[in-house]
């Protein structure tokens, strides 16, 4: 699977969806998003950031889930052309 | 008549599924809150009655996955296993299915009779999803009933289901998903070492199957309790090894991964399978109030003013039946210390049970409305968007963005403040803010720095109490970025949270959750701060009669002997019998007129007006009881004069004996045996008293001062007091004592309720210790600091 066209989440933009295509973290952080729905296949959306520019809210199945930036550079995203 | 059949059933699901209140429309008020062994997770149990069966029902934490990731979820998945109820009820958010059968999928792997309870149908109605009920139980093997727990609709019908199960009228055989084939291989090979490796009664509680799956997951405390239960675990573990060595090379990624895709799997081919949305993209209620509360520009200010009000309400309403209480419970001392003649036993009724009772009930009404409004914050769902909003602020300071509100509450009160920490799941996250929390400046050490600030900063006072506030919050900043660092290194734990959807809470809800917290409060804190109060009270009324430098009794006798031969005289002169000088016509009227000069003086003084006409009304009324009595003004002005000393007289020597008493009091001689070491901060034993009588609560420390200071019982006590702390300090000291008192160990109270709340002496003490250290060395920089420029 090439990377090329993966973008991370955190540089999503408003409004802007796509799907996880592959997660560069380990351990307890990784078992934690994957357990609030950040898996590979998952379609994502970026709704919005909070008012000081971190943490980001993102639409993930079916959940808003608030995520920091430095864990979503992390989640690498294929975007949907809308 | 045969007795009822007792079963015991759990309600397991997402957090914001509804498990507490299904379990508050179950129980009703049949319930009660403790916590779950050695943690300080939170377990509710409640008993229901339902035909001929009682259910003892446990509410478990709400969680997302059966990872070993937070407490909550070792809790969960051990009391299923361990205590093995006889039924699991998963709770799920119907609005929200695919995501809540993510864990329904892993609690099916459990093997454990099981039955799901599909809530908030009300919700999913509106939101236009059509939920197939029949084709869901034949998918997960379990029965499925439809509700809407917070109106009390389906939970019979949950009932009758949990009856035809326990009647066998049922059969209740849960499916499971199957993984790729190279794991499932892989799990049959494991599973088949651990039944010849684990002892059968392990076995029994923890299925086989799914301790493989843990291991391929690499589960922590999975391969912990391998490593302590079964024989020749090293090669088990090297196995596990292997397995997942070799599944990451044929399939290009770890059985962790694969597994939790295969059980989204799972779940998203059921929820697809079962759900139907009949609307699309209608306006949602949560979007447009999000739109609002958490916008770029409304956001913050939004978030304040709830804070704000969050904060007045707690303490400007919380206060006005705080001092109902402690009205009350003066009243109660005053109405016992008639009662009781026994001097000993009056001062342990009145200023140890009567004060410590008082001490934990006043903070009562603070918490009851706290708690009340935490609940209307997490309920309503807001609570998750103050997180939101606050965590690019709190992250900088190493702290999580639910400590936000926490920290706020302890301006208030710490105590509160401990308790609130509650809306942390995270233990580390609590822990770090339980412990810089006291850092805020809690109203109770105000007074203190009233007082000093008045004393030697009077045009500054202002400025300099702020920058004591100020000082709490950059040490508050600082600390606990150390403690990440130091306490708990190593990855921090991520900020991944869910913004549930807005929704109205119900009343009944919110008043058990108040009454329950408060009620933990008064039963479990209250004993640990009871005790601690009568310690100090103790330690400050004893020993009784301690040796003291001078016959007090002597003197007071002394002084009034003195007094009665001046008045015998006064009396001689103004021709009346002793004891009758008070009445003495012409003296009653001079006390009349000189009183009546003193308030219209008063009035004039308001008025700004000289004073001369009420001095010309004064000469002439004096006048005019003279030609009545004459020379009878010079023997009343010498009575008066006799008077005033012989009050100011005994009211020294009162001060007095009750400064030697202090002094020489078990604090007292604590005081002045920890005073060396508080002396290269420029405290002397007087301070030093003050501070520890402040381990009660802080504003203690300035009616200390009063009586060490001897200030006695005089009318201006606040100014005279001052006077002799500018005698006895510098501008220097005074700021030090500041300092230390805003930082070193929290009340009485605060360290009863951080031992409760963070279950652990160990944490409790570190929490006293480290704040006193701290402020120890704080106030030798600055003072050292202040000599060195010579402030001091
Ligand atoms: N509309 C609707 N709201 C519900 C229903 N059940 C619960 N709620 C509301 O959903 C919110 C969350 O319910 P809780 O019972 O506190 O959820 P919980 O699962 O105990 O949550 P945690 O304790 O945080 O894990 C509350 O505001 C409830 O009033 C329902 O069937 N329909
Ligand atoms: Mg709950």
């Amino acid at each position: 699977m090439e990377t090329d066209n993966l973008k991370p989440l955190s540089e999503l933009l408003p409004g802007e969806k796509g799907v996880i295509r592959k997660m560069r973290t380990k351990g307890a952080i990784r078992r934690r998003l994957m357990d609030m729905g950040f898996v590979g296949g998952a379609t994502v959306e970026f709704e919005k950031t909070a008012p000081l520019g971190d943490p980001m809210e993102i639409l993930v199945k079916g959940c808003h889930v608030s995520i920091r930036k430095e864990e979503a550079r992390n989640v690498l995203i294929e975007v949907t052309p809308s | 008549m045969m007795g009822k059949k007792h079963y015991t059933l759990c309600i397991a699901g997402n957090p914001n599924s509804g498990k507490t209140t299904l379990f508050n429309a179950l129980t009703g008020a049949k319930q009660h809150v403790g916590n779950w062994p050695g943690v300080t997770v939170e377990k509710k149990e409640g008993t229901v009655e339902f035909e001929d069966f009682t259910f003892t029902l446990i509410d478990l934490p709400g969680i997302y996955s059966l990872t070993a990731y937070s407490l909550e979820e070792v809790v969960s998945r051990d009391f299923i296993l361990r205590e093995r109820p006889d039924l699991v009820i998963n709770i799920v958010d119907a609005t929200n299915l695919e995501r809540n059968l993510y864990l329904t999928t892993q609690l099916l792997e459990l093997g454990v009779p099981m039955i799901l309870a599909l809530n908030m149908m009300d919700e999913a109605e509106k939101k236009g999803f059509r939920i197939k009920v029949p084709q869901l139980e034949k998918l997960l093997g379990i029965p499925a009933v439809p509700m809407v727990a917070s109106r009390g609709i389906g939970t019979q019908d949950l009932l009758n289901t949990v009856k035809k199960f326990l009647n066998g009228e049922i059969q209740i055989s849960p499916r499971r998903p199957t993984y790729r084939r190279e794991i499932e291989n892989a799990v049959k090979d494991l599973e088949a070492a651990l039944r010849t490796h684990l002892p059968g009664e392990f076995q029994k509680k923890y299925p086989p199957r799914w301790l493989a799956l843990k291991l391929l997951e690499q589960d922590e405390e999975i391969i912990g309790k391998i490593k302590r239960n079964a024989t020749d675990s090293d090669a088990i573990l090297r196995r596990v090894d292997a397995e997942i060595e070799k599944i990451t090379s044929i399939l290009g990624d770890d059985p962790e991964t694969l597994i939790a895709d295969q059980r989204y799997g799972f779940a998203s081919g059921a929820f697809k399978e079962t759900v139907r949305m009949l609307l699309k993209d209608r306006i949602n209620l949560t979007d447009q109030i999000d739109r609002v509360l958490t916008s770029r520009i409304l956001g913050i200010p939004f978030f304040l003013l709830i804070i704000w009000g969050s904060f007045q309400l707690t303490f400007t309403l919380g206060n006005i039946p705080m001092n109902w209480i402690s009205d009350g419970f003066n009243f109660l001392g005053t109405l016992f210390s008639h009662w009781i003649t026994i001097p000993w036993l009056k001062s342990l009724v009145v200023d140890g049970i009567i004060g410590g009772v008082g001490s934990v009930l006043v903070f009562l009404p603070n918490i009851l409305i706290l708690f009340l409004i935490i609940a209307l914050l997490e309920d309503t769902g807001y609570m998750a968007r103050a997180a939101f909003i606050s965590d690019r602020v709190m992250h900088f300071f190493g702290l999580h963005g639910k400590s936000f509100i926490p920290m706020v509450i302890g301006f208030g009160c710490n105590v509160p403040a401990v308790m609130a920490t509650r809306v942390l799941e995270n233990n580390k996250d609590r822990v770090i803010t339980i412990l810089v929390l006291t850092l805020m400046s809690c109203s109770a050490r105000l007074p203190i720095y009233v007082l000093f600030a008045g004393a030697f900063f009077p045009k500054h006072a202002g400025n300099v109490v702020f920058s004591i506030y100020l000082l709490g919050i950059v040490l508050a900043i600082v600390m606990a970025r150390i403690f990440r660092v130091v306490l708990f290194p190593g990855e921090s734990a991520p900020f991944v949270m869910e913004l549930p959807p807005y929704r109205l809470p119900t009343f009944k809800g919110l008043m058990i959750h108040m009454w329950d917290r408060g009620a933990m409060y008064v039963q479990k804190a209250g004993t640990v701060i009871l005790a601690g109060s009568m310690l100090i009270w103790f330690l400050s009324s004893y020993p009784a009669h301690p040796r003291l430098s001078a016959d007090y009794a002597r003197l007071f006798h002394q002084e009034t002997a003195r007094h009665e031969r001046v008045l015998a005289q006064i009396a001689r002169e103004a021709h009346v019998p002793a004891g009758q000088l008070t009445t003495y016509p012409p003296f009653r009227q001079y006390d009349e007129a000189y009183e009546a000069f003193h308030r219209r003086s008063q009035e004039l003084l308001k008025k700004q007006c000289a004073l001369t006409s009420a001095a010309s009304v004064l000469k002439h009324t004096l006048e005019g009881i003279q030609s009545h009595y004459p020379n009878t003004l010079p023997i009343y002005q010498a009575y008066r004069q006799e008077m005033t000393r012989y009050q100011e007289a005994m009211g020294r020597l009162r001060a007095r004996l009750a400064a030697e008493k202090a002094s020489k009091s078990y604090a007292g001689r604590l005081g002045k045996f920890v005073a060396p070491v508080l002396h290269p901060l420029g405290f002397d034993w007087r301070n030093t008293i003050a501070l520890i009588s402040g381990l009660v609560a802080k504003e203690i420390v300035v009616g200390t001062m009063g009586v060490i200071y001897k200030v006695g019982d005089a009318k201006n006590e606040g100014e005279k007091l001052m006077e002799s702390l500018r005698k006895n300090m510098t501008p220097l000291t005074a700021y030090v004592f500041m300092v230390f008192s805003l930082i070193y160990l929290p009340c009485i109270a605060t360290i009863g309720v951080i031992r409760r709340e963070l279950n652990s002496w160990k944490w409790t003490l570190f929490s006293a210790s480290y704040t006193t250290v701290l402020a120890w060395i704080v106030s030798f920089i600055i003072y050292q600091g202040g000599r060195l420029l010579r402030l001091g």
